[in-house]
C-alpha cells in the first residue's frame, strides 16, 4: 500500500514539474530575446566597469613601478690564518693576544687585540631610487651594527693665531659622544640624474655616489667576486664616494660606432661623502669603451682616467714631507698650502666563453701617481674637518691582474686576484736606514702583494655563497738598521697577514 | 658461569651481526634509492626553459609543441612576459633562452658580464613586420611613418587629420617592459615617448583585443595576431606606395617596419639548446614561423 501511494505522489511531481516546463516554452520568442539582450547588456556594463576599474588600478601601479627597491645582506666570518705567528708577543714582550703588525685593515677590517675570527654582518644596503624615463634620484642606506673600527668621529677644528710667533694653529678636538653613534643607518649613495631629451646620451649627476675612475670602483661588492677591493683601491678612494657633479656620456644604440664609447667626470670635493673643506677642487673622469665582439664571443672594455686634485694643509706649526735624493724633505711655513693630488689610471677587461664550462674574464688595472697622504699612512683624506697633520706627498704605483672562471654546471665561479700596492716608489726597503726613519720613512711605505684565491657558489638568483683566502704578503725588510726598529722589526721576519673569508650574501 | 658467558659471547655477536646486517640493509637500501635516483637523473628528461617576448609567445608554444613531440626526451617550458622579462632572466640565469623582439641592450651585456663574464649570443629566428591595427570598420586603409610618429606623439588626435571622420583617435600600445613598445619607440617615433593618453596593455593580444571592440582606435604589434582587425598599409613617406607586412614585403624590405625576433642564450648555444635553436632554423621549424603569422628569416 505504501509503495503504491509512494509510486503516486512520484508520478504526480513528474506530471507538475513537465507542467512547469511547458509554461516556460511558451514564453514568446521576442521576450527570450530581450531577456539575452538586457543580460548582454549588463554583462558589457560589468566588463566595462572592470575595465575602467583595472585602468584605475593601471595608473596607480605605473607610478609605483618607478620606484625600484633592492639591496643585499652580507653575512661573514673571517679568520686571521696566521693568528698564532703575527701574536707572537715572545718577539716583543707585548701584552699577549697584540698583533705584531696589523692583519686584515685591506681584507674586511682590521682584526682587534686578541681576536683571530670574527663574524660579522659586513652590509645590510638597501636602495632605493625613483625613476622616469629621462630621470632618476637614489637614496642608498648601509645599515651595519655599531663597530669601533667603524665610528665616525666628530671632530671640531679651532684655529688660532699666535701673536708672538705669528703663525696659525688649528687643532681638531673629538666629540666623545659620537662614539656612541658609529654604527645604525649611514649614507651611502644620494644622488639625482637628468639626462636630456634629445639624444638621450648625457646625463648631469649631483650628490654623493662612485667617483668615476677606473673599473674596480664601481664593481658593487654584491657582483664583486672577491670580498674586497684592491689595496691600492681601498687607499685611493676609501668609501669610493665622493660628494660632487659630474657629466655622463653613454650614447645609445643607435648612434653607430659611439655606441662604443663611454665617458664619465667631474668635480668633487675630495673628501669622500664629506662636505668640502677647502677652495682646492678635485677634477676627475674616465674615458672608456666597450666593444663587442660578438661573431667570435669576445667582449673587450678599457679605459683611460684621470684625478686632479689638491689637498690643503691648515697647520702651520705641522711640517709637509716629500722626498727628494730617496729622503724626505721637510718644509715648513704650511698654513693654507695645497698639495698635488694626481692619479692617473688604466683598465683593460676581457670576456670569452668556454664552450661547457662558462664564461671567463681577465682584468687589469694599474693606478700612479702623486698621493699626498700622512707620516703613518697613504690613505687619502675623507673627513670632514680641516687637515692639520703633517702632509707626507709620495709617488705610489699599484696594479691588480684578476681572473675569474665561471663553472656554469655547478653554478660556481673560480677566482684569481693578484694585486700589489707600492705606496713609495722612490725609497725602496733596501735603501731605508736609520736616517731616513728619522726622517719619516715608516711601514707605511711598505710594498705589499696580495694573492687572492676564492670560489663561489651561486645557490640561486638570490643567495650565493664565498669562500675566500687571501695571502697577504708584505714588503720584507732585511736592512739592518730598519731591523733594530721597533715597528719595522715584525717586517723582517717574513710575517704573512692571511685572512680566509666565508660569506653568505642575499641579493634581491 | 662459563656457559652464561659463552652465551652471553654469542648474543653479543648474534647482535653485532644482526646490526651488521641491518648496516647492511641499510647501506644497501640507500645504495639502492640512490642508484634510483641517478638512474631517473639519467632518465629524466632534459627542459629548455624559453621565456621573454610575448610577440613570440604563440611561435614559441608551437615550435615547443612540435619539437616535444619529435623528441620525447626533451620538454620546452615557454613563458612570456615580455622581451625586457625574458632578458632579465637570461642575465640571473633563470631561463636558457630569452625571446626578444628587439636586440639586446648594451645595458642588459653589461649585466651579463658581471655575473656570467658573457656577452649573450644572438639567434635571429623570424622576421616580423610591426602592423598598425585598425578596427574594421575604419575608413582610412593606410597612413605614412610620419603619421603614424604624429598619432602616436600626440601631435594628430582626430581622424579627419588622416582621412577619417571627425573623431578623437584612442591610441592603444604595449607596455615598457614590452620589445615591440621599444622597437616602435626607437624606430617609428624616432626615440621619442609615446603620447601621455595611450593605453599601455599587457600583451598583443590585449591590444587587438581592444581595437576589434573600439572603431576609433589604433594599435600595434606582430603581424600574426592581426585577426579581427583591419591591417593597415603603410608608407614610407607621403608619396611613396603603402604596403601590408606579407611574406613578399617583408623579404624584400618593401613594408618599412620590418624587425627580426630574436633568441638569445648566454653565450653559443650547446647541447639540447643548441639541438632546438637548430631545429627552429630549419625547414621544418621555419614553416611554423609562416603557419603562426610571421615570416622567415632565410
Amino acid at each position: 500500500m505504501k509503495k503504491a501511494m509512494s509510486l503516486f505522489l512520484m508520478i504526480l511531481a513528474l506530471f507538475a514539474f513537465s507542467s512547469a516546463q511547458q509554461k516556460d516554452s511558451t514564453k514568446a520568442p521576442d521576450q527570450t530575446a530581450t531577456s539575452a539582450d538586457e543580460k548582454i547588456t549588463n554583462l558589457k556594463g560589468e566588463v566595462d566597469g572592470i575595465n575602467e576599474s583595472y585602468l584605475a588600478t593601471k595608473s596607480t601601479v605605473d607610478k609605483l613601478a618607478k620606484i625600484k627597491i633592492s639591496g643585499y645582506t652580507q653575512f661573514q666570518i673571517r679568520a686571521a690564518t696566521n693568528y698564532k705567528e703575527a701574536t707572537d708577543t715572545t718577539i716583543n714582550k707585548a701584552k699577549p693576544g697584540t698583533y705584531l703588525y696589523p692583519v686584515g685593515d685591506f681584507s674586511g677590517g682590521k682584526f682587534s687585540q686578541g681576536v683571530g675570527s670574527v663574524e660579522q654582518l659586513r652590509r645590510a644596503r638597501l636602495k632605493v631610487a625613483y625613476e622616469t624615463e629621462l630621470t632618476t634620484a637614489v637614496l642608498q642606506l648601509d645599515c651595519i651594527p655599531f663597530t669601533y673600527s667603524n665610528a665616525a668621529t666628530a671632530v671640531t677644528s679651532v684655529t688660532t693665531y699666535d701673536t708672538t710667533s705669528k703663525k696659525y694653529t688649528t687643532t681638531n678636538s673629538p666629540s666623545n659622544a659620537a662614539y656612541l653613534n658609529g654604527g645604525g643607518v649611514t649614507i651611502k649613495d644620494a644622488y639625482l640624474r637628468f639626462t636630456e631629451p634629445w639624444l638621450k646620451s648625457f646625463s648631469l649627476m649631483g650628490g654623493v655616489f662612485d667617483r668615476p675612475f677606473g673599473f674596480e670602483i664601481h664593481y658593487s661588492s654584491s657582483n664583486r667576486e672577491t670580498p674586497e677591493r684592491s689595496r691600492t683601491e681601498q687607499t685611493l678612494f676609501p668609501g669610493e664616494r665622493d660628494l660632487g657633479l659630474a657629466l655622463e656620456m653613454y650614447p645609445g644604440e643607435n648612434m653607430g660606432f659611439m655606441q662604443y664609447i663611454n665617458f664619465k667626470g667631474g668635480v668633487f670635493t675630495g673628501n669622500g661623502i664629506n662636505v668640502e673643506t677647502d677652495n682646492a677642487r678635485d677634477f676627475m673622469g674616465r674615458l672608456g669603451f666597450s666593444v663587442p665582439l660578438k661573431e667570435i664571443g669576445l667582449g673587450i672594455d678599457g679605459g683611460a682616467s684621470g684625478y686632479f686634485g689638491k689637498v690643503t694643509s691648515w697647520n702651520d706649526v705641522a711640517d709637509s714631507f716629500a722626498v727628494s735624493s730617496k729622503t724626505f724633505v721637510k718644509a715648513t711655513g704650511n698654513y693654507d698650502k695645497t698639495f698635488d693630488r694626481k692619479y692617473y689610471g688604466g683598465d683593460l677587461q676581457l670576456y670569452y666563453s668556454l664552450p661547457v664550462i662558462g664564461g671567463l674574464s681577465l682584468r687589469g688595472e694599474v693606478y700612479t701617481g702623486r698621493q699626498p697622504g700622512y707620516a703613518s699612512s697613504t690613505s687619502s683624506p675623507s673627513n670632514n674637518v680641516l687637515n692639520t697633520g703633517s702632509i707626507y706627498s709620495r709617488n705610489f704605483l699599484g696594479f691588480y691582474a684578476w681572473y675569474v672562471q665561471n663553472i656554469d654546471p655547478i653554478k660556481s665561479q673560480l677566482v684569481v686576484k693578484y694585486d700589489s700596492y707600492d705606496p713609495n716608489t722612490d725609497i725602496k726597503v733596501a735603501d731605508i736606514d736609520s736616517a731616513k726613519i728619522a726622517g719619516g720613512v715608516s711601514i707605511a711605505d711598505l710594498m705589499f702583494n696580495t694573492i687572492g684565491l676564492g670560489w663561489i657558489y651561486h645557490w640561486d638568483e638570490n643567495i650565493k655563497f664565498m669562500l675566500y683566502y687571501d695571502i697577504v704578503q708584505p714588503e720584507k725588510v732585511t736592512n739592518a738598521y730598519a731591523a733594530k726598529n721597533a715597528s719595522f722589526y715584525p717586517y723582517t721576519l717574513d710575517m704573512k697577514a692571511n685572512v680566509l673569508t666565508f660569506r653568505i650574501q642575499y641579493k634581491f | 658461569m662459563c656457559v652464561s658467558k659463552k652465551n652471553s659471547d654469542e648474543k653479543i655477536i648474534k647482535g653485532e651481526s644482526i646490526m651488521k646486517n641491518k648496516t647492511l640493509r641499510l647501506c644497501l637500501a640507500g645504495l639502492l634509492v640512490a642508484a634510483s635516483f641517478m638512474l631517473i637523473a639519467a632518465g629524466g628528461k632534459k627542459t629548455i626553459t624559453v621565456k621573454g617576448s610575448d610577440t613570440m609567445v604563440i611561435l614559441a608554444q608551437r615550435w615547443a609543441e612540435e619539437y616535444m613531440a619529435k623528441h620525447p626526451d626533451i620538454v620546452v617550458q615557454v613563458t612570456g612576459g615580455g622581451s625586457g622579462v625574458g632578458l632579465s632572466a637570461l642575465i640571473n640565469g633563470t631561463t636558457d633562452i630569452a625571446n626578444s623582439s628587439r636586440p639586446i641592450k648594451n645595458s642588459e651585456v653589461d649585466k651579463l658580464k658581471q655575473r656570467f663574464n658573457a656577452l649573450s649570443y644572438e639567434t635571429k629566428a623570424a622576421k616580423d613586420g610591426v602592423t598598425l591595427y585598425f578596427n574594421e570598420s575604419n575608413p582610412v586603409s593606410e597612413l605614412s611613418i610620419d603619421q603614424i610618429k604624429a598619432i602616436y606623439l600626440g601631435e594628430i588626435t582626430n581622424w579627419k587629420d588622416v582621412g577619417g571622420e571627425d573623431a578623437k583617435i584612442i591610441l592603444y600600445g604595449r607596455e615598457n617592459s614590452s620589445g615591440t613598445y621599444v622597437f616602435f619607440r626607437d624606430n617609428v617615433l624616432g626615440g621619442k615617448d609615446y603620447s601621455p593618453l595611450m593605453q599601455s596593455l599587457p600583451g598583443t593580444a590585449a591590444v587587438v583585443n581592444a581595437v576589434s571592440k573600439d572603431k576609433l582606435s589604433i594599435g600595434y604589434g606582430g603581424a600574426a595576431y592581426a585577426k579581427g582587425v583591419k591591417m593597415v598599409k603603410v608608407k614610407k613617406d607621403a608619396e611613396s606606395p603603402g604596403y601590408e607586412p606579407t611574406a613578399e614585403t617583408i623579404k624584400t624590405n618593401s613594408y618599412p617596419v620590418t624587425r627580426y625576433l630574436f633568441m638569445y642564450t648566454r653565450a653559443k648555444p650547446e647541447g639540447a639548446v643548441k639541438n632546438f635553436i637548430d631545429w627552429t632554423l630549419s625547414d621544418e621549424g621555419q614553416a611554423i614561423v609562416t603557419k603562426v603569422g610571421y615570416f622567415p628569416v632565410k
